[in-house]
């Protein structure tokens, strides 16, 4: 008799609601404990296009990542580095704005000083216009 | 050790030779660096908390152009200025690409 245990990939299909039904409470446990929901991502993504505030749009699609981490929620990009944090998923997104608009200012204002700070503002250009009406 | 806003603004300007980025738009504080050569740094500091979540020191280490354990290092005794510059020229994290800028 082998000592391995062979299981089909029916069997395994069978055997999962089976360990999630008996094991419920102490996935929920874990859940509680550690603030970890196996079946979700723990971040996800999302693209900003179009108009962000009434005088800034986005022209060329920018993905930012949205986080959660001890009650805080963080959005960044890995595009400029820019960050935005709030208690809610809206604030976070709203201080990402900002911040991303204060960092193209910053930029704007400074790029005229060598080439290096105008490559930056020329490579915000590509992703950030004001509107016009 | 989670450090407090206050402390990491003091740490940029005083140790690090930041200074702070005025603005008139936002009511953020942003800090800049500026190296012969290099792109301007630029990074926010986060009021949001008594002290800056472990997550966002990551965000921050990154807008410095340091890994997260250089950073610590930074906000401890371990790196010093001279160190950290030789450190953005050297090896930024992420780096100044071409792709980027």
């Amino acid at each position: 008799m082998s000592d391995t245990l062979s299981l089909e990939r029916a069997d395994i299909d069978s055997l999962i609601p089976k360990f999630i039904q008996t094991n419920i409470s102490k996935i929920i446990n874990f859940w509680t404990d550690t603030n970890f929901l196996p079946f979700t991502l723990p971040e996800k993504q999302i693209i900003l296009f179009g108009e962000i505030t009434a005088e800034w749009k986005i022209v060329q699609p920018l993905t930012i990542t949205i986080e959660q981490s001890d009650g805080l929620y963080i959005v960044s990009d890995e595009i400029f580095d820019v960050y935005g944090d709030g208690d809610t998923e809206y604030e976070a997104v709203e201080d990402y704005k900002i911040s991303l608009l204060d960092y193209y200012q910053l930029a704007e204002s400074r790029a005229h000083e060598d080439e290096q700070n105008q490559a930056l503002f020329d490579h915000l250009r590509l992703y950030i216009s004001r509107v016009t009406k | 050790m989670p450090i407090k806003p206050k402390e990491l603004e003091s740490l940029l300007q005083n140790k690090f030779g930041f200074s702070r980025a005025e603005k008139h738009s936002s009511d953020h504080r942003w800090y800049e660096l500026k190296l012969q050569g290099l792109p301007p740094i630029l990074t926010k500091v986060s009021h949001s908390r008594d002290t800056i979540n472990p997550r966002l020191e990551g965000k921050i280490a990154r807008q410095l152009r340091v890994k997260k354990p250089y950073y610590e290092g930074m906000m401890s005794c371990k790196n010093n200025r001279e160190d950290y510059y030789r450190q953005v020229r050297e090896a930024p994290f992420p780096p100044f690409d071409v792709r980027r800028f």
